[in-house]
């Protein structure tokens, strides 16, 4: 049953900007983007980069604005209904369904992972990092995680109250509603962030050289790492999936979310102007603010050498591992203060992200059985707080790391591709671009038009055969799993084969209910 | 180590793009009248 009152709306144009912005600036911005730049060919990398912002990430956050407005004209919030809207065929509505099972899926772990930014930022001022070196602060995490012991945590109670903490934070936030919530939250939270990582760069750019003994420990040379091209890598395909896949990630397409934000937009309301504002304000975090911190400051104090092996481990280390080190440091002054701004800039990051994740199963249940947002709100935090059990309390046995696979990292570029087909071919190229320019206050390039209806979909399919080949395949049968981890990964699999059924469950049974009432 | 000529070009381009992008949207979106 469609719900028969007035849908919720956005409280301004600018607020819906910060929050689908907000939706998109993630931990990623910060950790992810630099470590994938100098890894993979430095300047050279933003030459693909550049090229696939334009090919795939532009026009899917048009596709993905444009499906959400329209579905939102039938009063639907989420990628079922919109589906169901944009190809009448009963399979339609089981395909958005993925929509709805990547969103709650990934909500479930990073929502646990942005507590953690939380507990940090605390930590920060409280000065626990000052006697904690790049060496020490792995046994640190692994303690607060519950995964080892320390003098600092035996046990995972911390972890597990500041859990609950940024969960209650984030369910209050959704049940505040799209304007007086969510809308609330960007337009704090999104400035704030984008001050704080102003006055990070600002320090990082003056340290210069820390410690004068080690000339080559600089930023200069930090910067270097990330931008000095290396021409010879533009011809090794790898680099090349590795910016697809970082714009891909970056924009946080893929999820249902922006659909979810763009169906409160009124029919006429501008989507091509906003959709490009929030991709290139997301540019902005990641390639100038982003670039300018975590990297030249770890150059600056570790050296590239040790930059490098922190980088090799993985964009994790460089955040939870090198920064809090260098917060700690006696080298830097004032040090508690800027790493309690890194871990809040994260935390703001982090939360604008998990409450849209959220928003898709709100509007789902509001939209599709007529609930009203308090019960949807308590639904949804009850299916997330019992499976976030099983991630907190089987993280060492990479529970995490495969949900965030397959719903993570596989999915994501699953469900991009059947929404670029369904609007683009099924809906229809025509309908779709008259849909994508209506009421914009600008107007798209046609060359678009082309892109999305052959390259994007193109691209994205040689993205999912590359990583269904490199990846999927061998994480599917274990290939690389220890043996003690592979009756927990089974059980991640279990837990999301259980949420993808019961979601398939509630839309067979919304439509249903539908059939009954007309 | 230290920044090549062409890292700064790197550097200064893309910074550039971004910044002028970021820049001409926002223009646009606070010049529309529901903002």
């Amino acid at each position: 049953m469609a719900n028969s009152g007035e849908r919720e709306q956005w409280g301004t144009r600018i607020g819906l900007i910060l929050a689908v912005a907000g939706n998109a600036v993630g931990l990623g911005n910060f950790l992810r983007f630099p470590v994938q730049a100098a890894q993979n060919g430095g300047g050279a990398f933003m030459i693909p980069y550049f090229i696939f912002f334009i090919l795939l990430g532009i026009p899917l956050m048009w596709i993905e604005w444009g499906i959400g407005r329209h579905g939102g004209k039938y009063k639907h919030g989420s990628a079922p209904g919109m589906f169901d809207v944009l190809w009448k065929n009963k399979l339609a509505k089981y395909l958005g369904s993925f929509g709805l099972f990547i969103s709650l899926t990934i909500l479930i772990y990073y929502t646990y992972i942005e507590s953690w930014t939380l507990g940090f930022s605390i930590f920060s001022i409280l000065g626990f990092f000052s006697n904690e070196t790049v060496q020490t602060m792995p046994n640190f995490l692994s303690s607060y995680q519950g995964v080892t012991e320390s003098n600092t945590f035996s046990t995972i109670w911390t972890a597990y109250l500041l859990m609950l903490l940024t969960f209650s934070i984030n369910f209050y936030i959704l049940y505040r509603g799209i304007a007086q919530g969510i809308e609330r939250l960007a337009k704090i939270a999104m400035p704030l962030l984008f001050l704080f990582a102003i006055i990070l760069v600002i320090r990082v750019v003056t340290l210069g050289t820390p410690d004068p003994s080690l000339p080559d420990n600089s930023v200069e040379n930090g910067f270097a790492f990330i931008w000095n091209p290396d021409f010879n890598q533009l011809g090794n395909p790898v680099i090349w999936l590795a910016a697809a896949g970082q714009i891909f990630f970056t924009l946080s397409v893929g999820m249902g979310t922006i659909h979810a934000y763009a169906s409160y937009l009124k029919p006429k309301d501008d989507i091509a102007l906003s959709a490009l504002t929030t991709a290139s304000t997301n540019e902005f975090a990641e390639v100038i603010l982003g670039a300018s911190i975590a990297i030249p400051v770890s150059v600056a104090f570790f050296g590239l050498d040790m930059t490098k092996v922190i980088a090799q481990g993985g964009s994790f280390n460089l955040g939870f591992v090198a920064m809090p080190a260098i917060f700690g440091s006696a080298h830097l002054p004032l040090g508690e203060i800027f790493g309690f701004l890194w871990f809040l800039l994260l935390f703001f990051a982090g939360i604008t992200s998990s409450v849209a994740m959220g928003q898709p199963i709100v509007a789902f249940l509001e939209d599709e059985f007529g609930m009203d947002r308090r019960k949807a709100v308590l639904t949804l935090a009850a299916v997330v707080m019992i499976s976030v059990q099983f991630v907190v309390f089987f993280l060492k046995y990479g529970f995490l790391d495969e949900m965030d696979y397959w719903a993570g990292t596989f999915g994501l570029v699953v469900f991009a591709l059947m929404e670029t087909i369904l609007f683009m071919w099924v809906f229809g190229a025509d309908k779709a671009w008259k849909e994508m320019n209506d009421g914009g206050d600008i107007k798209i390039p046609r060359i678009f038009y082309y892109i999305m209806k052959y390259i994007t979909p193109l691209i994205l399919a040689g993205i999912m055969v590359w990583w269904f080949v490199q990846n999927a395949l061998p994480t599917l049968l274990l290939k690389n799993a220890a043996p003690e981890n592979v009756p927990y990964i089974w059980g991640a699999r279990i837990l999301m084969l259980v949420l993808f059924g019961g979601i398939i469950w509630l839309v067979n049974k919304a439509w249903n209910n539908r059939k009954e009432i007309f | 180590m230290g920044m090549t000529t062409e890292g700064w070009i790197f550097l200064i381009l893309a910074w550039g793009v971004i910044l002028s992008l970021t820049a001409y949207c926002f223009y646009k979106v606070l010049k529309g009248n529901n903002s």
